[in-house]
């Protein structure tokens, strides 16, 4: 099937709205996060507040900006860390006798018997709120995901027809690790990072939203759409430009893996 | 077949276990030394010591474990501090709203994901499966608490076609009911759109293309018979599990909808737990919500094996 | 006699490469057909075209195929289908695919004939499927009907699948190399299958199959195919006998007997089928051809020897 790639461009370039957005807040901040202007409340965009501002009168323009830090930094981290314990302890299974093999794999089982929100909801009542709590429960979900990756694309590749040839002519285990099945786990890993990393900014949004994660008067934007709530039907346009930003931020990383996954695999993956 | 359906008992009762084991070390042990964090940092070592041994702190923690265990398996998961209420009735009084929530969604998920994938498979490669497939990874990837909101202002505030807040139960009036639920089991679904389009339009995609429809061609089947009978055939049993692992995702997943629309669910019970240390509720909610999962995917399971005869006579080896 | 099946000047190509070129033939009544030829040269592509059950990206270009006088690609789908179904039947070549592996065989086998004997004829579909798979050398077709293919061995499939083929009693039946992947003892079963469907129902046969032997044996007639072209047609005699294209001649050199010398290599063609070979306007045997001269390059002639036997070569 010949098709042009498009969810790799589009993704690449939602993801660069979002990490000019992140750079931005760095470099030009034209509020500080918490400055009321009680006055200035539910102002609609204008030359002063490019974004208009929010029931406090804070600019929310300033605000998603930073929002874009937590978003990155959180979803990131603890994408990565999880999935580092993940991979590892899938590696683990499936290099390991069955007895072992087995344990290991019914606890990662047990862990995705949690729905993602619901771990990172009870991690966060025993360990408090707060935006390293939430890093942490993001984590904490994030590891039966890789493991159950690692697992699976070890097992597979063992029974490959490549993967037997090569070690019919007796290729040793480091060089079929490095050579033959590194090549194609990397798309498959890759594919689940970039689609991770949108789960994780969708969790921590939505942890935030519950009141779980990121605590005022600090900028999140699942918390910037939870204070927006309660003015909805009065002041709708407080929510919408927080929630684009957040659509395109989980989009965008949606689709980077999608197109990765479709350059990389030259498209399998749809067949 | 049975073969089959004891392995997956036996490996469900193993995942039940550990679900267990995670719940009870990450409520009970991780938070720390309950002593400790009842009276303050100052008190007396002997205080300390009294009241570890009146709560049962004092003796290993594969015996409280087990204790534990023996109360959750007789349904007895105490009070609960913020209602009052004993756990399982409180649970058992919010399980409809999240149940009828789970089982709209995936209704509504399953009819326009199998509908939209059928479409886009038999287009592969045209304008319309390329619509399709972005337009539902759109849908799915926009977060589910902001369409919520927007939701709320279009349609009840703007069109006032339904309720803003509340839950009506089905006993009450049964149009109240769906009309309150509506909005929510639709923005749950919308999540699981995209992931299900794909599943169904590529396992779709794959029989399609199997020789078994050429023969279907060349035997004179009318293309409807072949369509249902034999490319459906191969191409749902993908889907089934999905649908099976999804719905079982969406029942711990509703707090979000819970909260927005203001519906009574198990959502609910479970942010209220959190917020206020309700330890209690927090581990019945949670072990009972992973407990339907793990019974969920057993069924799913079951009804794969149901309609692949593969996985039925082989006892599962093949797969 | 009328003829069941006739090509006229079909040509079929996908979006890169012509795949067939002005292959015309004929079969009447009653007649088995052979095409022969290395692989890729066009024999299942010719099948398939005939059954008008050409993959997605490839396209019949020009020419037509006339089976019991109908058009078949002049009628719609669903007539199509109708027609195949009620008069032609095909074994393919990976018959593993061609059975699906979540249905029983009993309900694969019948659902063609009950599509066009109407609901009520449940019973009479599973007796005639029974009493087929007898036919066909199956001893226990009970537990065979009752089977999933996964359940079956590969020469039972085919025999399966040959049953299938029989069940709305064909005027022409199609099978694309009935005897490839099979061992030798179940090779020898199926050929005599074959031979005595032959002689037992009023059916014609086109036959793809690499095996001389085989071909020998069953044949009326004799196609072979090159690069896409029928390169000589005629009589099983005239071809074994008397063949008249270099090709050809190669061809049954290369077959292996039992009075070879031994320690002698296997003879092989030189060379393979390029792709400027296809794309000539001369002959495409041209690069690989020992006795080839400069006019083949750019022109080549089909000449009849005998009313029955045609070959395309300058040379003759």
């Amino acid at each position: 099937m010949k098709k042009r790639n498009y969810s790799l461009y589009v993704g690449l370039f939602l993801i660069s709205i979002i990490v000019l957005l992140f750079v931005l807040s760095f470099i030009y901040l034209p509020y500080s996060v918490d400055e009321m202007d009680i006055k200035n409340r539910f102002a609609p965009p204008n030359g002063e507040h490019l974004l208009g501002t929010d029931h406090f009168g804070r600019d929310i323009f300033s605000r998603i900006l930073v929002s874009t830090r937590s978003a990155l930094l959180v979803s990131v981290s603890s994408v990565l860390i999880g999935a580092t314990f993940g991979l590892i302890l899938g590696a683990i299974a499936a290099l390991s006798p069955i007895a072992i093999e087995t344990i290991i794999m019914r606890f990662v089982d047990a862990l995705m018997a949690f729905p993602g929100i619901l771990s990172a909801m009870m991690l966060s009542a025993v360990l408090g709120k707060g935006v390293i709590n939430a890093s942490i429960a993001i984590s904490f979900f994030m590891v039966p995901v890789f493991a159950r990756l690692s697992y699976s694309m070890i097992l597979e590749n063992r029974k490959k027809g490549y993967v037997k040839a090569a070690r019919s002519y007796g290729a040793s285990t480091v060089r079929l690790v490095v050579f033959h099945m590194l090549p194609d786990m990397f798309t498959r890993l890759i594919t689940q990072l970039s689609a991770s990393i949108g789960t994780a900014i969708l969790t921590e949004s939505s942890l935030s939203f519950l009141g779980l994660g990121i605590q005022p008067p600090g900028a999140s934007l699942g918390l910037m759409l939870s204070e927006a709530k309660g003015y909805v039907l009065t002041k709708p346009y407080q929510a919408l430009c927080p929630g684009i930003v957040l659509s395109i931020a989980v989009l965008g990383f949606c689709m980077l893996g999608d197109g990765i996954n479709s350059y990389l695999q030259g498209d399998i993956s749809y067949e | 077949m049975l073969k089959y359906a004891l392995k997956r008992l036996l490996s469900s009762l193993a995942v039940i276990f550990f679900v267990t084991l995670i719940t009870f070390f990450v409520i009970s042990v991780i938070p720390g030394d309950q002593a400790i964090l009842a009276l303050g940092l100052d008190a007396t070592q002997e205080s300390l010591d009294t009241l570890r041994s009146s709560l049962g702190l004092d003796r290993p923690f594969v015996v409280r474990y087990f204790e534990w265990l023996v109360d959750a398996i007789k349904l007895n998961f105490g009070y609960s501090a913020v209602y009052g209420e004993s756990v399982v009735k409180l649970i058992a009084s919010r399980l409809p709203v999240t149940f009828s929530l789970t089982v709209f969604s995936i209704l509504i998920a399953s009819i326009f994901s199998s509908l939209l994938g059928l479409i886009a498979a038999l287009n592969k490669g045209k304008v319309s499966d390329g619509i399709i497939r972005t337009s539902v990874l759109v849908i799915s990837s926009l977060p589910s608490f902001w369409v919520s909101l927007i939701a709320l202002i279009v349609f009840c505030g703007k069109l006032n076609l339904f309720p803003v807040n509340g839950y009506i139960a089905p006993n009450e009036s049964f149009f109240g009911f769906l009309r309150s639920i509506t909005l929510a089991s639709f923005i749950l679904a919308f999540g699981e759109l995209a992931l299900m389009t794909r599943m169904f339009r590529s396992s779709l995609v794959r029989s399609l293309a199997d020789d078994y429809m050429i023969s279907c061609d060349v035997k004179g089947l009318k293309r409807s018979r072949a369509l249902l009978h034999y490319a459906a055939r191969s191409a749902i049993i993908a889907p089934i599990t999905l649908i099976g692992n999804q719905a079982a995702k969406l029942f711990g997943g509703t707090v979000i909808v819970e909260t927005v629309f203001s519906l009574p669910g198990i959502g609910r019970l479970l942010l209220v737990s959190v917020e206020q240390h309700d330890i209690a509720l927090l581990e019945g909610v949670v072990l009972f919500i992973t407990l339907m999962v793990v019974l969920m995917n057993f069924l799913t399971d079951m009804s794969v094996a149901l309609a692949d005869p593969l996985i039925r006579l082989s006892g599962g080896e093949a797969k | 006699m009328n003829d069941i099946l006739v090509l006229d000047k079909l040509s079929v190509c996908d979006d890169k490469r012509v795949l067939l070129k002005d292959v015309s033939l004929s079969l009447k009544e009653n007649e088995t057909i052979a095409f022969i030829g290395e692989s890729g040269s066009g024999k299942t592509i010719t099948l398939k075209s005939i059954l008008a059950i050409l993959p997605e990206d490839v396209k019949r270009a020009s020419g037509s195929v006339y089976l019991c006088g109908e058009d078949i690609y002049s009628l719609k789908n669903s007539k199509k289908r109708s027609f195949l179904g009620q008069h032609i039947g095909f074994v393919a070549q990976n018959t593993v695919n061609y059975l699906h592996p979540l249905l029983r065989i009993s309900t694969q086998m019948t659902d063609g004939y009950i599509t066009y004997n109407g609901k009520k004829s449940k019973k009479e579909a599973y007796e005639k499927a029974y009493q087929l798979l007898l036919s066909v050398g199956i001893t226990d077709p009970e537990r065979v009907l009752s089977s999933y293919p996964s359940q079956l061995s590969g020469g039972m499939k085919q025999r399966v699948n040959i049953a299938t083929a029989l069940m709305m009693d064909p005027c022409l039946l199609l099978s694309d190399e009935p005897t490839t992947a099979l061992d030798k003892v179940v090779q020898k079963q199926v050929i005599d299958l074959y031979l005595s469907l032959l002689s037992k129902r009023n059916i014609s046969l086109v036959l793809v199959s690499h095996d001389l032997f085989f071909v020998s044996k069953i044949a009326d007639k004799i196609a072979v195919f090159y690069s896409g072209q029928i390169v000589e047609l005629g009589q099983k005699n005239e071809i074994l006998n008397t063949p008249m294209h270099p090709y050809t001649k190669a061809l049954l050199a290369l077959s292996p007997s039992m009075d070879m010398d031994k320690g002698k290599p296997l003879q092989e063609i030189k060379g393979y089928i390029s792709e400027e070979d296809r794309l000539r306007p001369g002959c495409p045997f041209f690069s690989r051809c020992p006795h080839a001269t400069k006019k083949c390059e750019s022109v080549v002639d089909q000449v009849f020897v005998s009313p029955t036997h045609s070959v395309k070569c300058t040379l003759i």
